[in-house]
């Protein structure tokens, strides 16, 4: 019965194919016929001219299939994307990694699909449409078809783009034929899976305009609706898996109710194992020195998604090749890192006291956040400009921090202070090369008062909601005087961490100045090379849990 | 390697056009009575057929070939010779047999001795067919005479049927001579002034030579054409000619080239290298 079905299917499905194969083979038996009765001459002479015909025909068809594709398709980039049978996909939940509470999330639904019998027997209804929300670049697509390999269904892949259209209506047919699509293989096989990529596309809040604006947006995102809603239980088992990096609160909210995308999976950055764990597998795929200590580089590589740790094992290969190396070692991860965070190396000519200055800056960075801050390590100091800055202090995230104490937040204003101190303690006068620090010293004193009750003045609240009109509250029901005394605050704790650092920084000259020593000597000093030093003079990094 | 499923049935396909391709529709023994049914059934017309090393004779009765007003070859009886050639033409290419000159000779069944005769090169069939020649000059190639032949009667009482055996020098030389007559008939710079007497040509010992008689009517030793005295002239253009055809026959056998005037014994005489010079228009013959 099944059997019968299917070929049913094929039929409706192929049958532009079925006829133009039936056409060809016709017309080539025609052609042998029509060979067979000619003299041996002209079946020669025949034979000889067609490679060149064959040539003329296909030239007539690429410029004709060209002209057609850009004028009635709207160019090449319309190709409708084809059927992909889940078992080709060959993406399996093995290789899915560093994101392990999706997969467990996403596993429940391959169960389901594979369990369809023994669900609908007790009553239980399929999940219908799956929402996988989250940064770009943390593996949703790559989910989805693992998802697709697991269940071993026909997956159909689509980018919600794909249904944008200048002509309103467009997008909707295309919708409609889909999910026709979709339905005729379920039936065949059981079930179907349709991933639509980048939904936001198509399901942002619908906006209604009179003079027509977002029209085919609206009319595609109906459709779907529709569609989510007309599939019955009988119409086989159809998952739509959309995925998205706009934020849930941007999306319609026709969509997310139950019935429709009823489940959402966040898949978020990896943490720290996960991060390892991706790092190993790229890692295995090229060759590289097995000394390298792969916990440090997910360590530093925190908040990185799965692509962006792919682009720096990528991007550590070329430098490898170009350095005429056989294996990647850590210099050349390091340096892809820098590579990807700060950009190319843009070696400006410096003078010896210029770079001598920006060594006393760094160095005075790179001692506050090792000796305090309680959130950030020293993953790099370096005094090679790059973009538009002559050096940088490379601070990370120990952990991943969802959060930011008060502590942390004035360690980030002394950081932001210790180049301008350092500056003025060797020199007796400082460079215009502490304005961005001032500006983030400023901004987080500010923010730390005015919103977030972190002042001495006993003002506790948001102040940031008196703006202009518009805003929650009008300024002008801000008193002058509780303007006044936020601002003495944010003053207050700028002079408060100034001190501080200073104290800090005459405390330990001897490690400023050995740092500057070793930065003039070899310009960067990675994370081994700084806390080799610190630990030269007895000095240990701040611990998180210590705070 | 891993084959598609369609690569099979493609490969049968090709291998059936290759193989009902090889095979020749008129081998060696049936050429004769190819041409004799093809003339029967398709121009109704009854023909004897000899060949003669690589040359296929044709030889075909018709009542009335000439008019006998005009003396004019009849339009009915042309269309006649122009099917018989037709199925000469066909059975030489789809043959196995090497053939390389068939000869189609009409002779009127009154008087046996006036003939048509026509003779193609099957090489010149064969690009014509490709492209590779133009309707002209695949007509300019073809030597057509129109000719009292004592012969022609002879055989007609006896039965027998006799026609010359051409190699490519032969096939050649009588080109030549109707295309210089041609261009001393056409040329309108040289009507009315020159007429040609004869023109001979032979290849021997490596020298395709050709000896020119060609008279002035009318025109002063002094006139000059083009700049040129007209002995110059004609020598030129009967040159030009002659290595014109041994060119696109590319007729290597010929080490020289030589043309004589009949009239004062003036030559000129080129090498087959000054031949290939001229065609790649390094230097002019002159």
């Amino acid at each position: 019965m099944l059997l019968h079905k299917r070929m049913k299917i094929f039929f409706l499905d192929h049958w532009v194919k079925i006829a133009i194969i039936t056409a060809v083979v016709l017309l080539v038996a025609a052609a042998i016929y029509g060979l067979s009765t000619l003299e041996s001459f002209y079946r020669h002479m025949t034979l000889a001219t067609l490679p060149l015909q064959i040539l003329i025909v296909a030239v007539n068809a690429m410029i004709f299939v060209y002209m057609y594709m850009t004028v009635f398709r709207g160019g090449f980039a319309k190709l409708d994307k084809g059927l992909v049978k889940g078992e080709k996909v060959a993406v399996s939940f093995k290789d899915v990694i560093g994101i392990d509470e999706a997969k467990e999330e996403c596993w429940e639904v391959v169960e389901l699909i594979k369990d369809r019998t023994k669900l609908q027997k007790i009553g239980g209804k399929i999940v219908r449409g799956i929402l996988m929300l989250g940064p770009p670049g943390c593996g949703k697509t790559y989910l989805a078809k693992a998802v697709a390999t697991e269940a071993g269904i026909p997956f159909i892949s689509m980018s919600a783009s794909e249904f944008t259209e200048i002509f309103v209506g467009v997008g909707a047919s295309r919708m409609r034929k889909l999910f026709k699509k979709a339905r005729r293989l379920a039936e065949a096989h059981g079930g179907c899976i349709i991933f639509i990529d980048e939904l936001d596309a198509i399901a942002r809040k619908r906006s209604f305009s009179y003079l027509g604006g977002g029209m085919e947006t609206n009319t595609t995102q109906n459709q779907l609706l529709v569609e989510m809603d007309g599939l019955k239980e009988d119409q086989g088992n159809i998952v739509i898996i959309g995925a998205t990096n706009a934020p849930e609160q941007e999306l319609d909210e026709a969509l997310k109710r139950p019935g429709r995308f009823d489940r959402k999976i966040y898949i978020d950055r990896p943490n720290l194992e996960g991060r390892e764990a991706v790092f190993k597998f790229y890692l295995s795929k090229i060759r590289y020195d097995k000394s390298i200590d792969v916990s440090k580089l997910a360590k530093r590589a925190v908040y990185k998604s799965p692509a962006d740790i792919m682009n720096i094992v990528k991007e550590s290969a070329l430098i490898a090749t170009r350095n005429k190396k056989d294996t990647v070692t850590l210099k050349e991860m390091s340096e892809a890192m820098d590579r990807i965070d700060w950009g190319v190396k843009h070696r400006k000519f410096m003078t010896a006291g210029e770079k001598q200055m920006t060594a006393y800056h760094e160095a005075g960075h790179g001692v506050v956040v090792y000796l305090t801050h309680p959130a950030d390590d020293v993953f790099k100091i370096s005094i090679v400009s790059r973009k538009g800055f002559l050096g940088a202090v490379q601070k990370q995230p120990k952990e991943e921090l969802h959060s930011r104490s008060k502590q942390a937040l004035l360690a980030d204003i002394r950081t932001s202070l210790a180049g301008y101190i350092a500056e003025k303690i060797k020199y007796g006068t400082t460079s215009t090369g502490v304005s961005s620090d001032f500006k983030n010293a400023m901004a987080i004193a500010h923010q730390m008062v005015w919103a977030f009750g972190m002042g001495e003045t006993g003002l506790v609240g948001d102040y940031t909601i008196y703006g202009p009109e518009g805003f929650p509250v009008s300024a002008s029901q801000l008193a002058e005087s509780t303007k006044e005394k936020l601002n003495a605050e944010t003053q207050n704790i700028i002079h408060k961490c100034l001190l501080e650092t200073e104290d800090l920084l005459k405390k330990e000259w001897v490690i400023v100045e050995r740092l500057v020593k070793e930065l003039l000597e070899k310009e960067e000093l990675e994370y081994d090379e700084v806390d080799k030093i610190f630990k030269e003079y007895g000095k240990s990094s701040i611990k998180i849990n210590e705070v | 390697m891993k084959f598609n499923g369609a690569v099979w049935p493609l490969l049968l396909l090709f291998f059936s056009i290759i193989n009902i391709s090889c095979a020749p529709t008129y081998p060696k023994e049936k050429i004769i009575e190819g041409v004799k049914s093809l003339c029967e059934k398709e121009y109704n017309v009854a023909v004897e057929v000899a060949i003669e090393e690589s040359t296929m004779g044709v030889r075909m009765p018709i009542e009335g070939l000439f008019d006998a007003e005009t003396f004019q070859i009849n339009t009915k009886s042309f269309d006649k010779i122009t099917g018989v050639m037709l199925s000469a033409s066909r059975v030489a290419l789809s043959s196995d047999k090497s053939i390389d000159f068939y000869t189609v000779i009409a002779h009127d069944k009154k008087v046996p001795g006036a003939e048509v005769v026509m003779t193609r090169y099957v090489h010149d069939l064969r690009r014509f067919f490709l492209g590779d020649i133009s309707r002209g000059e695949f007509t300019k190639r073809m030597v057509f005479d129109v000719r009292f032949n004592p012969q022609g009667i002879i055989d007609t009482w006896l039965g027998s049927f006799t026609f010359k055996q051409y190699s490519l020098a032969d096939f050649m030389i009588t080109q030549i001579q109707r295309r210089i007559t041609d261009e001393f008939r056409e040329n309108n710079d040289l009507v009315g002034k020159f007429k040609v007497m004869s023109c001979t040509g032979a290849f021997d010992n490596g020298i395709l030579s050709f000896v020119v008689d060609i008279s002035r009517e009318g025109l002063p030793m002094s006139e000059l054409i083009h700049g040129k005295s007209w002995r110059d002239k004609v020598l030129e253009l009967c040159m030009q000619k002659i290595t014109y055809v041994a060119y696109i026959y590319s007729f290597e056998e010929a080490a020289n080239i030589q043309v004589i005037n009949k009239f004062d014994d003036n030559r000129i005489k080129i090498s087959k290298n000054e031949i290939n010079q001229w065609r790649k228009r390094r230097i002019r013959i002159d």
